[in-house]
């Protein structure tokens, strides 16, 4: 029976830390301020806002998993969201009729999607053919985006955009499901499908854990660097057009906190910064749990804003030292049984 | 042979760059070899050329930073309230002092965390970056003031030289803390060069197995580098203050992405093992004169952040490129074997 349990926690001893602290953290809150904590308002406003740096972080998983890292996810966000927010606005002038706003919609939320896609093969194109490390590939990455977004706005914002945008990504699904939040779920969904079920993941956690091994066993390597950058791109994007949408404006400068929350995340919810490892599910939690406690922040107002850049920090570094010590203890109870 | 050996080196090109760069910046403004100008460079060039001193050295360690900007205001601000606190008024050593030993203490955190998690420095400071902001932000609240404690006001106006241009009437000073970046500078060249301590920073980052088998004190080297960067920054927090006149406790913030595209622009592998102190100071003139000069071109700033983006691609580019077609030569050699 023993055996059994410590079986259990072993094979998935994260997802059942993340969940223990995921329950603990509600449970705690809604003891302490349950007048607000409980009420449908909320929750649903918690559940609204996550989307946006989740969607990052299941962005980065990917290139974390892959032994990278994506400095660049922020900067493609906010390029693919300008130009979309550009783009509906030159067409959609001044017309009110709803049905074309939809349709235009539809249209830039591909073209979104096409340039979050160009900035990550961007990316890739510069870690596999040219080999330069992907911090650095992605940090140059990021300025040259970056920079034209500025350039394009002039380092202002773009406003004026057609309501479709807005009213499709902040409604909400009989007062209680966000658009965004199933946005969120597709994402997540097709990012585990994508790790799970096809040979693309597969090769993406080889290639994570040794590249010399997987080249050496027929993987194209190139080419799954490729996808993974291209597929955090797309995710970015993503998370650009929503935040265009909860803002109603377009900005170069939107989320800059958000590559250190996604990279946070990433870490908290069990995937490897070396590569090789990483579960969507774990991911998922560490959001769910970023967002909880944020939230809960938020109903102190005696606590400034600033602490939870200071919170963060100190999460990562304290999650980070339990991982450590926990393989430690593992490795040495593996070598005692021997 | 030696010409053969000039054209592989970074320095080089990045050399031949602002040369040509400095040339079109002269036949766009007629602005540009003018005494004002280069005083104007010399002043801004005062922090990034500090700061790349000790990310050089990070980097061919084999390690990153991205907390330096935050130990440095952290250290900055801490120390000015201080001071203020306790109307000190004797030398403005000891602002530079208590700066630097917190700036050390701080960077000697890092470099601890790095030694015993065994994970990417990158993250590790990354999470340490956000601590040492949020503690100066919300338990320091920190804000932007412009009282300064008596001595640290007298440094500003300290200047070793000052030039005017008759025609434009306009004056530039080239402020006394430039002296410290030349000591610096020439502090961490002899390091780097001429001690057993700087040997093994480059052993390190060749490859950290064989270094400790060597004999090096892996741990040891990286806490020094580390904790020189803490110190370094500290150091620099009092200076900027000194440079800008005022007390800017978020100015800093972004600037990490700067110095390490200044490193990596003058020949520093990221992968640790090589980089130079001529190649450092040089990148962090380049990416100085893009941001100062630009405007001279009559190129609006907004481009500014594209270009440095443009920079560090090629910059990093064409000598991964390189080092990627060697790798493949040799393992196509190898295969056929």
């Amino acid at each position: 029976m023993k055996d059994k349990i410590v079986h259990f926690l072993k094979a998935d001893s994260n997802i059942s830390r993340l969940s223990i602290l995921l329950f603990v953290s509600v449970v705690a809150l809604a003891i302490m301020e349950p007048d607000i904590f409980l009420t449908q308002d909320y929750m649903v406003s918690m559940l609204y806002l996550f989307p946006e740096f989740g969607i990052l972080a299941l962005g980065m998983a990917f290139c974390m998993i892959s032994g990278g890292i994506d400095l660049c996810v922020v900067a493609t966000a906010n390029f693919s969201g300008i130009l979309a927010c550009i783009f509906m606005k030159t067409v959609l002038g001044d017309s009110e009729t709803p049905g074309a706003g939809i349709a235009v919609l539809c249209i830039a939320v591909l073209l979104a999607l096409l340039i979050g896609m160009i900035c990550g093969a961007l990316n890739g194109v510069l870690i596999a053919k040219l080999g330069i490390p992907p911090i650095l590939a992605t940090l140059g990455g990021s300025d040259l985006v970056m920079g034209l977004a500025i350039a394009l706005t002039k380092g202002s914002s773009v406003t004026d955009i057609p309501p479709a945008l807005n009213a499709t990504g902040t409604h909400i699904f009989g007062n209680l499901f966000p658009v965004t939040l199933l946005v969120f779920i597709l994402c997540a969904c097709f990012a585990a499908y994508q790790l799970n079920k096809t040979t693309f993941g597969y090769k993406l956690y080889m290639m994570g854990s040794n590249a010399t091994a997987s080249r050496y066993s027929g993987v194209d390597n190139e080419k799954t660097i490729m996808k993974t950058y291209i597929f955090s791109g797309m995710l970015a994007a993503v998370s650009g057009l929503l935040m265009c949408a909860r803002f109603n404006t377009a900005r170069a400068d939107f989320g800059s906190s958000y590559t250190m929350q996604a990279i946070l995340i990433c870490v908290l919810g069990g995937v490897n910064p070396n590569g090789g490892s990483g579960k969507v599910r774990g991911v998922v939690f560490a959001v769910l749990i970023l967002q909880v406690l944020s939230s809960g922040l938020n109903m102190f107002p005696s606590l400034s804003n600033f602490y939870k850049d200071l919170i963060w920090g100190a999460a990562l570094i304290l999650i980070i030292a339990c991982n450590h010590v926990g393989n430690r203890l593992a490795e040495k109870r593996l070598l005692g049984g021997n | 042979m030696k010409t053969k050996k000039l054209l592989k080196r970074n320095e080089f090109y990045v050399a031949v760059t602002i040369f040509l760069l400095s040339l079109v910046i002269q036949l766009r403004s007629g602005q540009f070899f003018t005494a004002n100008n280069f005083v104007d460079l010399a002043r801004a060039m005062i922090i990034p050329g500090m700061l790349t001193m000790g990310v050089m050295m990070e980097i061919i360690s084999g390690g990153i930073d991205v907390s330096f900007p935050a130990i440095s205001m952290l250290s900055m601000y801490a120390t000015l309230e201080l001071l203020l606190k306790t109307e000190y008024d004797g030398p403005v050593a000891l602002a530079f002092a208590v700066a630097t030993m917190i700036g050390l203490c701080l960077g000697l955190i890092n470099g601890a965390l790095i030694c015993w998690l065994k994970l990417p420095a990158f993250i590790i400071t990354l999470g340490t970056s956000s601590i040492y902001l949020g503690f100066m932000q919300a338990v320091l609240k920190s804000h932007t003031s412009s009282l300064l404690p008596g001595p640290v006001s007298r440094m500003v106006k300290s200047f070793l030289l000052t030039v005017t241009n008759q025609e434009l009437g306009i004056s530039s000073s080239l402020p006394s803390v430039f002296v410290f970046l030349i000591i610096i500078v020439a502090f961490t060249a002899f390091l780097l060069k001429y001690t057993m301590l700087g040997r093994g920073i480059y052993a390190l980052g060749g490859d950290p197995v064989a270094a400790e088998r060597a004999g090096f004190h892996v741990n040891g080297i990286r806490l020094f580098v580390y904790g020189f960067m803490g110190a370094l920054a500290g150091f620099v927090g009092i200076t900027r203050t000194i440079l800008v006149g005022s007390c800017q406790p978020n100015s800093l913030i972004g600037y990490e992405m700067t110095c390490i595209a200044a490193v990596v622009l003058g020949g520093t592998r990221i992968s640790g093992g090589h980089g130079t102190v001529t190649g450092s100071l040089l990148g962090a003139l380049l990416l100085t004169m893009v941001s100062n000069s630009l405007i001279l071109m009559g190129i609006p700033t907004y481009w500014s952040k594209f270009v440095t983006g443009i920079l560090i691609i090629l910059g990093t580019g064409v000598s991964a490129y390189q080092a990627l077609k060697r790798q493949k030569q040799l393992a196509a050699n190898v295969l056929e074997d």
